[in-house]
């Protein structure tokens, strides 16, 4: 095997990480947004007042914007696969293939029938029937992110699949259990709601600037009261979604959980940290406090985590040195296990080579014994199990302490809005105009948490990102890395300009997108 | 006579859309510059798929992989 420069593989997981948190600026506005306006037009078809119809080809026009923008700006990560990742996409590929596949043909007919009647039906085609394409638009689009998502709980946690050593692939054996992973779709429901939030905050931002600057007044109130009800129902939801999601992740990814909360030692009983500050000189194993400051919720964390006051939460030198008391196995004793099976699997093809089937049959029962670990066999040391600590808490904590602002600005608006109070309460407005690019932050955290928490492993226990890279220079990577900082940046710049362009002028001359 | 009208139906349809947009004009010429920039200069340049262009075949392929995965840890 080439050498590979421990640089390439931290270009190129830079490389997708800007890439995908670029990507995710423009989706989950699309992924609300789209809902939003369904609702509006609903009352507008309920209620057949013209203001609502106005009300909704204005929001319809700035989903437009955003939609055209953040358009196919996924597929460099698809492009990234086959040149940065091509192990990685070879392993994977009948896995990760089903459901991009389904994802952009889904895609595609939706986009080219349903968008168009959206934006080029009015006059054109029945109320209902217009109506019905944009609750289409709205769940297609969801849907979508529905086989992203799948897709990424199987990395997070690969069911459904077995790993054939005659073409170093896996290969799908239950569409269900990859389907129905409780990893994907706790992710896919925490996902879209999160989104939901976002469109919502966005509705409430754009709206209260126009009550700051005492414009469409009657709009901008409406838009409110929709955006409001919505956020804080999503915003509830979310909060379930965000509890089922964490209690996945206790089962599946507890050394995630553990980086999430910065706890180093389990304990039955253990707290929730509400907020804290870390402290950098903590060292694994060592006795030093994690935290320099800290607000923590006793028994917090042991009853989200398994809905018991008094459950065991592992921290991470339990994860990584083991427990027999609590029945974890040691880093060490998995990388053993890991390298065993690395060893069958070099044996099963020695055998398959010499043709002798009794000892590949041997060696291919010793791989599957042991292939549970088979990532860890690619460790060098225990430590490199461990994620980035401090990453993952401040990201977690950031959307959490953020998830939670939002609830409390849904119903404070959504009161204001009902009482007829919004105006004078200017601070209020500013509130949610200042929330918007939160919302933004929020979306960000949410996705370093997921992501940075699973290091070091592209596969959670079957593929650390080191052997996931191709072997490539470094230079080509750093080099595109660029290129997308910068066209990216120039994507955001015109989503930045031409929306607010749009913003400024108004829904009043805002007929046709 | 209904089955060709539909076609012509629909192209009208796109066809009136796509004359009556202002806004959606400038954000089409992004969408085209855009697919133009992704595909034609960063994935024809940058990107290419590197098992396919390496290898002539799925065995080849296989064997490559397996050899990275058996040769021990990067």
């Amino acid at each position: 095997m080439g050498h590979i420069d421990p640089s390439l593989v931290d270009w190129s997981r830079a490389q997708f990480a800007l890439t995908a948190l670029y990507h995710w600026i423009f989706v989950p506005l699309t992924l609300g947004l789209t809902f939003i306006v369904a609702i509006m037009e609903t009352i507008y078809v309920k209620t057949s007042d013209e203001w609502w119809k106005k009300t909704t080809r204005f929001w319809m026009g700035l989903l437009a914007i955003n939609f055209a923008i953040g358009l196919a700006t996924g597929i460099i990560m698809e492009f990234e696969f086959g040149t940065n990742w091509s192990n990685y996409s070879w392993i994977v590929g009948d896995i990760f293939g089903a459901p991009l596949a389904i994802e952009g043909i889904m895609a595609f007919f939706m986009e080219s029938t349903f968008f168009a009647v959206m934006f080029f039906g009015w006059d054109k085609v029945s109320k209902r029937f217009h109506l019905l394409s944009t609750w289409l638009v709205a769940i297609g689009s969801n849907l979508s992110a529905l086989w992203i998502l799948v897709a990424n709980g199987w990395m997070q946690h690969p069911v459904g699949m077995r790993f054939n050593p005659d073409t170093a692939r896996n290969e799908m054996v239950s569409f269900w259990d990859v389907l129905f992973n409780p990893n994907a779709y706790t992710k896919f429901l925490h996902t879209i709601s999160s989104g939901y939030v976002l469109a919502s905050l966005f509705v409430i931002g754009v709206s209260s600037w126009y009550l700051l600057r005492k414009r469409e007044i009657k709009f901008a109130k409406r838009s409110i009261v929709v955006a409001a009800s919505f956020g804080l129902l999503v915003s509830l939801f979310n909060l379930t979604t965000g509890d089922d999601s964490a209690r996945q992740i206790a089962v599946d990814q507890p050394m995630k959980l553990a980086a999430m909360e910065g706890l180093y030692e389990g304990k039955p009983g253990a707290e929730i940290v509400a907020f804290g500050i870390l402290n950098p000189d903590k060292k694994l194993r060592d006795s030093t406090d994690p935290f320099l400051f800290k607000v923590a919720i006793p028994e917090g964390l042991s009853l989200l985590s398994y809905h018991r006051l008094d459950a065991y939460v592992p921290g991470i030198h339990q994860l990584v040195d083991g427990s027999k008391e609590h029945n974890i196995l040691s880093v060490a004793e998995k990388m053993k296990r890991g390298r065993k099976a690395v060893e069958a699997l070099a044996a099963y093809k020695v055998a398959q080579k010499a043709g002798d089937k009794e000892a590949m049959k041997q060696a291919l029962a010793t791989f599957r014994h042991y292939s549970a670990y088979l990532g860890y066999g690619y460790l060098k040391n225990p430590e490199q199990a461990v994620p980035p600590v401090a990453t993952t808490f401040y990201a977690f904590h950031t959307m959490v302490g953020l998830g939670t602002w939002f609830i409390l600005l849904f119903f404070l608006i959504l009161y204001a809005a009902i009482t007829d109070r919004l105006q004078k309460l200017r601070w209020l407005l500013w509130a949610g105009v200042i929330s918007l690019p939160l919302g933004y932050v929020a979306q960000e955290a949410g996705w370093i948490t997921a992501e940075v928490g699973r290091q070091p492993w592209a596969i959670q226990d079957m593929l650390p990102v080191g052997m996931a890279t191709s072997n490539l220079s470094t230079s080509p990577v750093m080099l595109t890395f660029w290129l997308f900082a910068i066209l990216f940046t120039a994507l955001l710049i015109a989503e930045v300009k031409i929306m607010t362009a749009q913003i400024k002028i108004g829904p009043k001359e805002h007929d046709h997108v | 006579m209904k089955i060709r009208s539909l076609p012509r139906k629909i192209f009208d349809f796109y066809q009136e859309g796509f004359a009556s947009m202002r806004l959606g004009k400038k954000l089409w010429l992004i969408v085209a510059v855009k697919l133009f920039v992704l595909y034609v200069v960063i994935k024809l340049l940058f990107f290419p798929d590197v098992m396919q262009e390496q290898f002539s075949n799925d065995t080849q392929r296989s064997d490559f992989v397996l050899r990275q995965l058996t040769q021990g840890a990067r």
